[in-house]
């Protein structure tokens, strides 16, 4: 028998810092001039792993935008507990390099156009290290590169996760769960 | 044979010969991601039709184009493309909107590639996408996630790709289309000969 294998989740509530951000009836989350935008109860005991699609524009400044993993509303920000490693084409110079901090680099989000990205993540709602993976089309100069995996340390659950840049950026962005 | 089931939140759907109850969730029609089907298509080359689930065959095609295949349902997008060539070259796509292509220098891509050893990139603003490439003596696959394209607002595309060239070569590419404009439809090219494959355009709900 055939199944849906991609579902389209709801988050229980959102919590965002900016202008506006409101759960459509589908359950995606479109956001406007926001800095930060937090999905809560999003990832369950249902799946393990999940596909996240954004676009967004972004009118200030080039920047990168990050990413934290969230338990009941709290974002987990314990020191170097991600560690993310880049690979980007800026015209014709490739760029790779690794990183460790208290979040981890999720896209990179230029102003020019609209950027669009999406990424998967591995085993969230798991008591495990988590892993993750973006692949993104982002308006710098016009068209940037810039993709970015991932691994978070903690082996704790977490239903949710915050999505920051340095700016405001406007769009929507929609979680599935993938059936296992 | 023990038959195990499950009730549905609000009414059994199916009853299969396993003995389990479907979810509720197993039948809802585009629940996630949803197969499109183009209002209609156009080509240059041999043949293309719209299969019964909506998918586009196409032999020895120059250009196809899907009309009315982005709508105001779906944001974003995935577009699945596999096929072969008549020999090696690059794929090309174009916005498209009632019938029509989007050809001004409008597009900036920017592609990055491995080659055994070899990594290169580069960035251009052209009167098309590159999505890919293509080959004649291995099978190409492409997925060219679009987002956007039928909001009067720019559009962005990300293709991940398996290009046959000598064997197995990366020839991902990243893409803005500046204008705020809607389109319902794309071109797929390629660059010199022609293509032969099956293209599929899916619709992210909600996305």
């Amino acid at each position: 028998m055939s199944k849906n294998g991609l579902i389209l989740l709801t988050p229980t509530s959102i919590a965002y810092t900016g202008t506006s951000a409101s759960i459509s009836a589908n359950g995606s989350v479109e956001f406007s001039a926001c800095t930060t935008v937090s999905l809560n109860g999003v990832f369950s005991a249902d799946y393990d792993n999940y596909m996240i699609v954004m676009r967004w524009q972004q009118f200030v400044t080039d920047a990168t935008t990050t990413f934290r993993l969230r338990n009941l509303g709290v974002d987990d920000s314990t020191a170097n507990s991600y560690v993310r490693q880049y690979l980007q084409a800026d015209s014709t110079t490739v760029g790779a390099g690794r990183g460790t901090a208290n979040l981890t680099w999720f896209t990179n989000s230029g102003i020019a156009q609209r950027n669009g990205n999406v990424a998967y993540i591995y085993g969230p709602y798991l008591a495990q290290p988590t892993a993750g993976r973006t692949v993104g089309a982002d308006s710098e100069s016009n068209a940037f590169l810039r993709d970015i995996a991932f691994t978070h340390n903690q082996s704790n659950s977490y239903d949710g996760f915050t999505w920051i840049t340095s700016n405001t950026f406007t769009g929507r962005i929609a979680v599935y769960g993938m059936r296992k | 044979m023990t038959t195990v089931g499950r009730w549905s939140p609000n009414k059994v759907r199916a009853r299969v010969l396993d003995g389990t109850w479907a979810a509720a969730d197993d039948f809802v029609t585009g629940n996630g991601v949803a197969l499109l089907t183009p209002t209609s298509i156009a080509y240059s080359g041999t043949s293309a039709s719209i299969g019964a689930n909506g998918s586009v065959e196409f032999t020895a095609c120059s250009s196809l184009s899907l009309n009315g295949v982005f709508s105001a349902n779906y944001d974003n997008y995935i577009i699945a493309i596999r096929n072969v060539g008549s020999t090696d070259g690059d794929i090309y796509g174009r916005l498209r909107s009632a019938g029509s292509d989007s050809t001004t220098t409008n597009y900036t891509y920017q592609y990055l590639a491995a080659d055994s050893t070899t990594v290169s990139a580069a960035r251009a603003s052209l009167s098309r996408f590159i999505f890919g490439g293509f080959s004649s003596t291995q099978r190409d696959g492409l997925n060219v996630n679009v987002f956007g394209p039928y909001l009067a607002q720019p559009t962005a595309v990300r293709s991940t790709t398996i290009w046959g060239k000598n064997s197995a070569f990366i020839y991902d590419n990243a893409g803005t289309h500046s204008l705020s404009s809607s389109y319902d439809g794309i071109t797929i090219y390629p660059n010199t000969g022609n293509l032969t494959g099956l293209v599929s355009v899916y619709g992210l709900v909600g996305a």
